[in-house]
């Protein structure tokens, strides 16, 4: 296990959490709780932590407990980094969110049973990933009971090694060694590589899971204090969309291109059009100029603009191999969370 | 929505299949907007079926969550056009241990990956948990 994957799994959010004014029936109020939120964990499984905290002072019933940041009701199925990165651009810390044991939002948020709905978000979320990856999720369906109570203790835990042990048995590797090998060096061993993969089943494509968080501004800003403020779900496209990584793409395929390749409503020109393996030859031209010269914008000349791609908590430059970026920065589920900024100039919004 | 290209817009068409014990629709085929949550087909096979609890599974695989759209599903399957997909989904709480399995079809073209699949999504709807 990488460095990096060891930093994300540790990663977490200090959180001041606040009981929303309407439910205080004590005086004086509680104090706001103070939690460390992991990153890789999700809002809901903290409660165990909250209610103690405020029990004394709630008024009497039972509801499911929520919670919001400046009013809007956070989604609970989102991990708690990505909805930092995403709502709070200019990283506030410790982040003061408002809990609610009361008054649960249903036309906005999914129900939600505590710690069952998010075993049961992410267990499905990882049958998605490895349909994605594999055309199949047989190895997740036929995992041992004991299997799957170790893989969720691990999330639960943040045990990355315990979760290693399991996790490998799910065969979901989403980058083939050979697009790994090629990052680090040229080394003796891709050509041996390139043979098993074809012996293994001619393994063409790879397909990366992917959920990406995408916002757009007209108007430029240098600072993230000047970012115009998500204060609404509807202002983010919540998209669900693998990138396709071909064998032609070789080690040249950036951060950027998957980006690019994600998102053809806003970036034509760079993007695989997937009619036929003439199309694939021709946009492997396309992508290996863009590579060459990353900084100028492939053809597509000041129409949309990359603001800023954050994941888990850090903005890679936009040439990094987006293999390392799979490979290190994925969540547990196996899939890759962005959240993505595009400033798209008035004229050309995609609308 | 910033993602509704207009190519996105395509109508999907959704083919709603009953696994084990659950009832068969009169309607089993209709066209929703790709661009719409999957939130909308677990909503409309609750209208139909009068039930609370249902499981949605595409391709019997996975239960995608409500917030996903129907486009991108659909996508995901087109690129696997010779299997199904089925997701399963438990909408509220597991009072009921009847089971729908949901299948639906999407038909339309995928926005990004043009495979001439003629775009059917089948999605398999159950009363109790049939994939997990």
């Amino acid at each position: 296990m990488s460095e990096a994957q060891k930093y994300v799994w540790k990663g977490a959010i200090p959180l001041q959490i606040h009981l929303h004014e309407s439910e205080v029936t004590t005086l004086p109020p509680p104090s706001p709780a103070l939690v460390l939120a992991p990153r890789i964990g999700y809002l809901p499984l903290l409660v165990s932590l909250l209610k103690p905290h405020f029990s004394t002072a709630l008024p009497p019933g039972v509801d499911t407990v929520w919670f919001d940041y400046k009013g809007l009701p956070l989604k609970w199925y989102i991990p708690t980094g990505v909805l930092f990165d995403l709502l709070c651009m200019e990283p506030e810390r410790p982040w003061n969110l408002t809990v609610h044991f009361r008054g649960y939002p249903s036309n906005i948020l999914l129900p939600c049973e505590g710690e069952d709905s998010v075993k049961w978000s992410f267990i499905n979320s990882l049958k998605e990933a490895a349909y994605v990856i594999n055309g199949n999720c047989k190895n997740v369906m036929n995992m041992s009971q004991t299997d799957q109570v170790e893989l969720w203790g691990s999330v639960l835990n943040g045990d990355l090694e315990s979760y290693r042990r399991v996790s490998s048995k799910l065969k979901l590797e989403t980058f083939d060694e050979q697009y790994t090998e090629n990052i680090d060096s040229v080394s003796t061993k891709s050509e041996q590589t390139t043979g098993d993969t074809e012996a293994a089943g001619q393994v063409k494509t790879s397909r990366i899971p992917v959920r990406l968080y995408l916002w757009t501004v007209n108007d430029d800003f240098d600072d993230f204090e000047d970012a115009p403020k998500i204060d609404n779900w509807d202002k983010v496209s919540y998209i669900n969309r693998p990138v396709e990584i071909h064998k032609e793409d070789s080690k040249y395929f950036s951060l950027t291109d998957a980006v690019k390749r994600l998102l053809p409503e806003y970036f034509p020109e760079s993007s695989f059009v997937n009619e036929g393996d003439a199309n694939i030859n021709q946009s492997e031209g396309e992508e290996g100029e863009c590579s060459r010269d990353p900084a100028s914008s492939c053809q597509t000349p000041e129409i949309t603009e990359i603001k800023c791609v954050r994941i888990q908590g850090i903005e890679p430059i936009l040439e990094t191999p987006f293999s390392w970026v799979v490979n290190n920065l994925m969540n547990p589920e196996y899939f890759l969370h962005m959240c993505v900024c595009l400033k798209v100039s008035e004229a050309n919004a995609v609308q | 929505m910033a993602a509704e290209s207009p190519t996105s817009v395509r109508k999907v068409v959704v083919h709603l299949r009953a696994t084990g014990d659950a009832p068969i629709l009169k309607q089993s085929k209709f066209k929703i907007a790709g661009t719409d949550k999957f939130a909308k087909v677990i909503e409309f096979l609750r209208r139909q079926l009068h039930r609370e609890t249902l499981f949605v599974y595409v391709n019997s695989a996975f239960s995608p969550n409500p917030d996903e759209l129907v486009v991108d599903l659909y996508n995901i399957t087109g690129i696997f056009s010779s299997h199904k997909i089925v997701s399963s989904f438990n909408i509220e709480k597991q009072i009921n241990t009847c089971s729908y399995a949901i299948s639906f079809l999407l038909c339309s073209t995928p926005i990004f990956q043009n495979f001439g699949f003629d775009g059917k999504l089948v999605v398999n709807y159950a009363c109790s948990m049939a994939w997990g």
